[in-house]
């Protein structure tokens, strides 16, 4: 009898052992956080368990020298906190405080453009103005500013307030008027964009961000239209790969904004159109090296925009390839696959669908973070963008809308390819650098009709021009030109 | 180990009695959807399996090894036990998992999943309860039991 029970109590506790230590992990994990936050005493005991278990779930949130990814670490509590119907947010989770390289403070220059063509834009009812002030305020608060300094620029800058207080910024607000731009003087009459922004990349360096606002309207004047702006291209080329060989960290966001236009346009013949009230699009640059514009993006600069911003590019020298965090789904797919080796980004034994309506067919989806990268969320979405290795291969892609898909959240967009032609082969996707297709929508080369003709008021004349002058300096077409690149290895 | 228990218990890829899905639930693919990092299922299931069978051998031949329970009427009690046991344990671990939807929601899971893995693991407890008792090699340490095999006494 006695054995009896020694044996029961033995199998009693190899039963209840049966738990990995990870899912121990996960159950307290679980219970920490119950009151909807893991503190730092949480943390630090979730961690431990790191130090004291070698299983596959532990190494997977360290680094290849064996210490403890912490962002990892909170990437994948929130997925499983998501999994279990928790509703915790990055911020719900205590993280230990990292060193990032912040850069030394630099001066903030703002150029506001005071030519006739933006008189339109400074109208009593326009939120052109209230957009301005509220970017000064926003850039006067931004604790990497050293001095704001404030601006017009036509054919030379006409400083009007260096090192703003709030009492500038507010004056400057009120003098948003045609009145005040015309005193201000400067040859108003027509619009050298070329010049401004050779000013401005010559004022941009480690200590100078330069801040840009314009309509970006072309103004040929009697010049023959086409020719005028081939110049401007090449000269636009010209200034930005000398800006850019210079200082090879030189970057550039560029927001297409929109405000109420009421008043006269002057087409690209200079010949003014009177009374024309509409929304008209406007333009913010930002020209900096690239931690003064990680900066700006980290303090969420854009998001903070009154009336927010219609489109977003930016233009980066490419260094290294980025490899973004990304996963292929478990399902959806076409055809079958073996899932074993999919955390390695390989698929193995592969084979395209048997059912009638996808007989041939092979598919399978990734999903990608492209949360770290600072182009616009959108410019992923376009799959012109894409340049896949394969061409046999179709590609599709949609964000990630659904936050409580716990198999989805930490990533930002699915990535879906198809094939009718399986093959033993690593499909590489590259996203490359070129102008977002936003940019030729929003070309105009004939703005004469802009009374009549509805889109054209959404254009801005010789757009194109403008922005493949930047983007052919930092993208040239003889290059690949891959900012980001993912490997997908497919064995049949 | 986990492939060698997912191998027998997807029959070496010849009869598979659950799908592929539910393959991958045991063998820990997590509730995240990103990699073999939950508890492997095949690992544990197989052990108890082995365990609870190795028990129950023990238990009629060596433990109670009584000569009114050596006959092969009673082996086949005892193999129901088993049979039923293992069918239990591995039909309840994935059923509750699947009642409480702890697990990759990509996953398609069905309760006839569970069945098939029940009745896998319970098919695998009757040969390993068959290849331990047969053998007069382990149950020749039997007093009154020694002699008992599926087929006689």
């Amino acid at each position: 009898m006695k054995k009896l029970h020694l044996i029961s109590l033995l199998s009693a506790i190899i039963l209840y052992s049966c738990k990995s230590e990870f899912s121990q992990f996960n159950e307290e994990a679980l219970l920490f956080a119950n009151d909807m936050r893991i503190d730092q005493k949480e943390y630090e005991k979730l961690v431990e368990h790191f130090k004291t278990s070698d299983e596959k779930g532990f190494q997977t949130f360290k680094t290849l020298d064996g210490k403890i990814d912490n962002a990892k670490v909170a990437s994948y509590l929130l997925k499983y906190f998501t999994a279990k119907k928790l509703t915790l947010t990055p911020a719900d989770i205590w993280q230990p405080e990292t060193t990032i390289a912040r850069g030394e403070k630099f001066n903030i220059n703002v150029f506001l453009e005071n030519s006739a063509s933006i008189d339109g834009y400074v109208g009593d009812n326009s939120s052109f103005k209230t957009t301005i002030f509220k970017l000064l305020t926003d850039l006067k608060n931004f604790p990497s500013a050293d001095s704001l300094n404030l601006n017009y620029i036509n054919t030379k800058p006409i400083p009007i307030k260096v090192s703003a207080s709030r009492d500038d910024i507010d004056d400057f607000y009120k003098r948003l008027n045609p009145a005040d731009f015309k005193s201000a003087g400067g040859m108003r009459g027509s619009t050298d964009i070329e010049k401004m922004l050779k000013l401005l990349l010559d004022k941009s360096n480690e200590r100078n961000l330069s801040v840009f606002i314009s309509d970006c309207v072309f103004s040929p004047g009697d010049k023959d239209a086409k020719k005028y702006l081939d110049g401007q291209y090449a000269s636009i080329y010209n200034d930005f790969t000398s800006a850019k060989n210079a200082n090879p960290d030189l970057s550039i966001i560029v927001l297409q904004c929109t405000a109420r236009f009421e008043g006269t346009y002057f087409d690209y013949f200079d010949l003014p159109h009177q009374n024309i009230n509409t929304e008209r699009p406007y333009y913010i640059w930002f020209i900096g090296n690239s931690i003064q514009i990680k900066n700006l993006v980290d303090y969420k600069i854009f998001n903070l925009i009154k009336n927010g911003y219609r489109n977003k590019m930016v233009i980066q020298a490419i260094r290294t390839v980025n490899q973004p965090n990304f996963k292929i789904l478990y399902r959806p797919r076409i055809g079958e696959f073996d899932s074993k080796s999919l955390a390695q980004g390989i698929i193995s034994g592969a084979t395209p669908s048997e059912e009638n309506q996808t007989k041939g067919l092979f598919g399978f989806n990734i999903a990608v973070d492209f949360s770290q990268s600072l182009q616009d969320v959108n410019y992923f979405l376009d799959t012109t963008n894409y340049e896949l290795s394969d061409e046999k291969y179709s590609l599709k892609v949609e964000a990630i809308t659904d936050n409580n898909n716990a198999a989805l959240t930490g990533f930002t967009h699915v990535l879906k390819l198809q094939t009718k032609e399986l093959n033993d082969e690593t499909i590489r996707i590259d996203i490359v650098g070129k102008a977002p297709s936003w940019v030729y929508a929003s070309t105009s080369l004939n703005d004469t009709r802009i009374e009549s003709d509805d889109s054209e008021k959404q254009k801005t004349f010789g757009f194109k021009y403008l922005v493949d002058g930047v983007c052919d300096a930092y993208y040239p077409k003889s290059k690949s030109n891959t900012v980001t690149s993912i490997s997908i290895t497919i064995n049949k | 180990m986990k492939e060698f228990f997912a191998s027998l218990y997807e029959w070496f890829g010849v009869i598979p009695l659950y799908s592929r899905d539910m393959g991958d639930q045991l063998r820990g693919w997590d509730i995240t959807c990103t990699d073999y990092i939950a508890t492997p299922w095949y690992v544990y299931i197989g052990w108890i399996m082995i365990i609870l069978t190795g028990f129950i051998y023990a238990l009629q031949y060596h433990i109670i090894d009584n000569s009114r329970l050596n006959k092969k009427m009673h082996w086949w009690l005892f193999a129901l036990l088993i049979v039923a046991l293992n069918f239990l344990i591995a039909f309840t671990i994935p059923f509750n998992t699947l009642q409480a939807s702890d697990y990759c929601n990509q996953l398609n899971l069905s309760v006839s999943d569970c069945i098939g893995f029940g009745l896998s693991n319970a098919v695998w407890s009757l040969i390993l309860f068959v290849i331990i008792s047969t053998p007069p090699l382990i149950r020749r340490f039997s007093t009154n039991c020694r002699l008992t095999t599926f087929w006689k006494p």
